[in-house]
């Protein structure tokens, strides 16, 4: 519904005049996010400093059916935190107070709009920390995150965000303010709503609140390095080494090219062979590290004959900084101006590994289209990065490459998205891997799980399902 | 109704020798573990094939009668007894395993019982580390259902934390599937995890793939006895930061009833038990010990394998002694908060005294999670009235110290009304009104476990 000059003034004073943004140039800032997928500009950008005022906002939009789209740090890979209507956006980062830490208790509660950088920074002080650490985490949010259920370079130990949400406050579409979840470690009592809303990217309402679980620093952890020239090979000694009881707390693999977009940040030698670079840190208390590096490198030693062991913590800040720089590095790369790199997010499971590569790799050569490949290998998410003209010819054909890609996922019993989500990118993909599965069902339900929070679908509409 | 033609019509779905009318086989069916409830089902299916689920749900969807799903019954809250119009469908027979070690996953049907699993992951060194202490019955559709938790959890969490993928059978009896089996996947709404802990009352689940791992190369394990519970808690605070495999308590009363019913001869302190593993290494046995030094007045560590297991068996039998002492038993699951813990372990001594009655206490003390069992005479009203009030009592004050009233058992039909009062002293009230449009969702004409977890 438009927005005219009576509802206007109604949301104006639900929000605060204060937090309501009109003028054009501030909200250019909101048509995009980090992604490809076009937004627009939305009708109004509306900035609360509390639960109160959004709940308040979001009775008067399912009244007047008026689109609304909730965002964070604006960092999201599949147009999930723009508006594809005449709408409002909600962004949430003047809520970004850490309000509470329970040491003993293990948890920290956070307003919505804490970038997860900030947030482990505080924590480390205590010596603890907030596993979930995307690769964007300098701008990345707590609300972002927990929508989106972000991943990371962790999330081969730790896994996603998923498991670190105990609890949360909640606006549905429909104004109500709901708190879900406890302060304990665990429960069960009724549904858990609290599951329910990670990862729903800002479909059923808006986050406002978050219990999340801490745990201590990791006393003592070492890097292993390692260089192939042939992708299955990385595969294997992963595997090797995974299948010898050792989960390590990252594992990443690089291509050349990515290698290349940063080596000048990783300050290493690196041999000339090389392909594939594997990373993979090992923790252990202080006693055991190096017996237990050592068996790693040992394993390792059989798929490769360069390895190389960084023990230095400034060493291995450094690497560390440059991987998850790697996505901004591989901007540099482009060949042409108008180029863009999109970052594609399958994966499939471990066994299966080797063989997707291999076909993702031919279907990259036969369409000619420039791509370098990076990944959280340890537990089977690929991101192949694709250069593409921002043209209507060039998107065609990334479109095109990314389906062929994740219907080699879905052939190899894997998924279209790992990490990043649905948003508009892959909501038509999602489809397809519920249909192949026979399982179209299950979409079904989810929908009709959305109108219980939210009957009048004004909450990102578009985003997830296919219509 | 005309149940000669709804049994007829079993029959022809789920194959004579599966369909059950008669008492002796019904009397079985008629309770759970723990819970003094009981009530008579109208007839039990055994699923023998994984197609009968369906086909058993669309009769029943004719019938509009109520199916309870059953794994291994050992539901302790109520969450299998039938009510009037009830159709039991028991899942145990449906138990094949196929374990996939280089993807980390095994795939196992809903009545497989834990222990089946782990015996099947075993043979590769491998485990699934939800260990609830009911393992050799629990099964996997029943563990999901009620999110279990148990003695690994302080490290590894509960069952939610390790599903990758279910197929299911829904309401109206259509099947579908949520998740993949891999280790991350977005793929819409997390209803997985809706499912877990949903108590039988979403939709038949007939096969997950759960993530498993290698096997600890060995286990260190450390007990130290306690004359101050708050010395206890203390202890288990500051083990909790070492990250240890199991972190476990066990009250006085619990060492007492352990010693008796199996004979064993352990130091009865006043202030309990706190047993704890430790897979790393030996420096970490070493720092747990440290800890412990500080105030118990006696530390065991087994020396061989019978030790090894009996000082576990005390910490287990503290959970059913008050069932084998007493005619009357109701199980406690409350959850703090860590740092609350000793708040709520003093707050069970007082209420043992001021009702009188008996409390054993033990629990998975490293998530801040207490079984205070209480025993009784439920022949007796008077010592039956403090039982309950004893246990009320006890609930409430979890939830007033930031907790809740259930940690890993789930409410059932016997925490019915304590969960209203939770989510109300919460300010939670507006979930439940949610919860029952999400049950409207799946289940429409309200067949799957009527009138479980709320009405
Ligand atoms: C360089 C780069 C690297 C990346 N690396 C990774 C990675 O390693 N792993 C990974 O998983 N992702 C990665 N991402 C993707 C992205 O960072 C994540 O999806 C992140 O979780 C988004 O957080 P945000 O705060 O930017 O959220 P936004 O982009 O603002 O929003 C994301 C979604 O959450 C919703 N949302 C935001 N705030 C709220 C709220 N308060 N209430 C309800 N809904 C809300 C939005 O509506 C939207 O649907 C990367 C992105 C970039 C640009
Ligand atoms: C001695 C003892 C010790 C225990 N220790 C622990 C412990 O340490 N930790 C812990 O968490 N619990 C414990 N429990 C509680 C109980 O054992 C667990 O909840 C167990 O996982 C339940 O499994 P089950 O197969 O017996 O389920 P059941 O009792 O058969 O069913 C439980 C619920 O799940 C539903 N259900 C069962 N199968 C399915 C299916 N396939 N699809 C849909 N719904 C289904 C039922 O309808 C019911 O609502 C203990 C119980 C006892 C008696």
């Amino acid at each position: 519904m438009n927005i005219n000059n009576d509802i206007l003034n109604e949301i104006r004073q639900a929000a605060g005049e204060n937090n309501v943004l009109q003028n054009l140039e501030e909200k250019i800032p909101y048509k995009n996010d980090a992604s490809y997928m076009p937004g627009r500009i939305p009708e109004l950008v509306i900035i609360p400093e509390n639960s109160d005022q959004i709940s308040r906002v979001l009775k008067l939009c399912t009244k007047y059916k008026i689109d609304v789209t909730v965002r964070s740090g604006g960092t999201s890979l599949t147009g999930s935190s723009v508006t594809n209507y005449n709408g409002i956006i909600i962004n949430t980062m003047k809520m970004d107070k850490i309000l509470e830490l329970n040491i003993a208790s293990r948890y920290v509660v956070c307003q919505p709009g804490v970038r997860l950088d900030n947030l482990n920074e505080y924590l480390n002080k205590y010596g603890f920390f907030y596993p979930p650490d995307p690769a964007s985490s300098k701008a990345s949010t707590v609300g972002g995150t927990i929508s989106t259920n972000a991943g990371g370079l962790r999330a081969v130990r730790y896994g996603a965000t998923k498991e670190w949400v105990l609890g949360t406050e909640f606006v549905t579409a429909t104004g109500e303010i709901i708190r879900t979840g406890e302060y304990t470690l665990k429960r069960s009592a009724g549904y858990d709503l609290t599951a329910l809303i990670i990862g729903s990217e800002g479909t059923l309402g808006v986050l406002t609140e978050a219990i999340l679980k801490i745990e201590p620093l990791p006393e003592k952890y070492g890097r292993i390095l390692s260089f192939y020239n042939d992708i299955y090979d990385v595969g294997s000694a992963l595997s090797a080494v995974k299948n010898a009881g050792i989960t390590p707390l990252i594992a990443e693999f690089m291509d050349l090219k990515t290698i290349n977009s940063i080596r000048d940040k990783l300050n290493i030698k690196i041999p000339d062979y090389t392909q594939f670079m594997l990373m993979v840190d090992i923790d252990s208390t202080e006693a055991s590290l190096k017996g237990k590096i050592e068996n790693v490198e040992k394993i390792i030693k059989n798929y490769t004959k360069d390895v190389l062991t960084i023990m230095d913590q400034k060493t291995m800040d450094e690497i560390y900084k440059a991987r998850k720089g790697a996505y901004s590095a591989l901007l540099n790369q482009r060949e042409k101006k108008n180029e863009i790199v999109i970052i594609g997010d399958v994966i499939v499971p471990a066994s299966e590994l080797p063989a997707t590569l291999k076909e993702i790799k031919n279907a990259v050569d036969k369409m000619k289209i420039n791509v370098s490949l990076f990944g959280h290998i340890g537990d089977g998410n690929i991101h192949a990065n694709i250069f593409a003209e921002n043209t209507k010819t060039g998107l065609e054909k990334v479109e095109k490459l990314q389906m062929e890609i994740a219907m080699a996922a879905i052939r190899h019993k894997g998924c279209v998205s790992a990490e990043h989500g649905i948003g508009t990118e892959k909501n038509k993909l999602l489809y397809e891997e519920y249909k192949e599965r026979n399982s179209l069902y299950s979409l079904e339900l989810m929908k009709r799980i959305k109108a219980v929070f939210d009957p009048e679908n004004i909450m990102n509409r578009g985003k997830i399902f296919y219509d | 109704m005309d149940n000669k033609l709804l049994i007829e019509k079993l029959i022809d779905a789920a194959g004579k020798e599966n369909v059950f009318t008669d008492n002796e086989h019904l009397i079985i069916y008629q309770r759970g573990s723990i819970d003094p409830l009981k009530h008579m089902p109208l007839a039990v299916v055994k699923i023998t094939d994984e197609k009968n689920i369906s086909r058993v749900i669309k009769i029943a969807n004719e019938f509009n009668i109520n199916i309870i799903a059953r794994g291994g019954g050992s539901s302790p809250t109520g969450a299998v007894v039938p009510d009037d119009n009830t159709l039991i469908m028991d899942l145990r027979p449906l138990n094949k395993i196929n374990v996939s070690i280089e993807d980390g996953y095994v795939e196992a049907y809903a009545g497989a019982t834990l222990q089946e699993v782990n015996e099947e992951c075993k043979k590769y060194n491998f485990f699934f580390p939800p260990d609830p202490s009911s393992v050799s019955v629990s099964t996997v559709g029943g563990a999901i259902n009620e999110n279990s938790g148990g003695m690994r959890c302080a490290r590894y969490g509960v069952v939610k934390d390790w599903i990758l993928k279910l197929d299911v059978v829904l309401a109206d009896g259509s099947e579908t599937t949520f998740g993949e089996a891999i280790y991350k996947n977005r793929g819409g709404f997390n209803i997985i995890d809706l499912i877990a802990g949903s108590e039988g009352t979403l939709c038949i689940v007939k096969k997950a793939w759960l993530k498993i791992i290698a096997m600890p190369k060995k286990i260190y394990r450390i007990a130290g006895f306690y004359d101050n519970i708050n010395d206890a808690m203390d202890a288990i605070l500051a083990i909790r930061k070492l990250n240890p495999l199991i972190l476990e308590f066990s009250d006085y009363y619990g060492i007492v009833a352990a010693n008796k019913i199996r004979g064993f001869s352990y130091p009865e302190t006043r202030g309990g038990m706190v047993l704890a593993d430790t897979d790393f290494d030996e420096s970490y046995l070493e720092d747990i010990k440290k800890i412990m030094e500080k105030n118990a007045s006696k530390i065991i560590i087994p020396e061989n394998k019978d030790e090894f297991n009996n000082i576990f068996e005390v910490r287990r039998i503290a959970f059913t002694a008050p069932g084998i002492l007493f005619p009357g038993f109701i199980d406690g699951d409350v959850v703090v908060p860590l740092s609350k813990l000793k708040d709520m372990i003093n707050f069970v001594y007082k209420t043992r005294e001021k009702y009188g009655v008996y409390i054993a206490t033990c629990g998975h003390a490293g998530d801040g999670n207490l079984h205070p069992q209480i025993g009784g005479n439920p022949d007796d009203h008077e010592n039956w009235r403090n039982v309950l009030l004893a246990m009320d009592d006890i609930n409430i004050e979890a939830v007033r110290l930031g907790g809740s009233i259930s940690g890993e058992h789930g409410i059932g039909r016997i925490k019915k009304d304590l969960l209203l009062k939770q989510l109300k002293y919460k300010k939670q009230d507006e979930t439940i009104i949610i919860m029952k449009n999400l049950k409207k969702m799946f289940d429409p004409k309200n067949i799957l476990n009527r009138g479980n977890f709320f009405d």
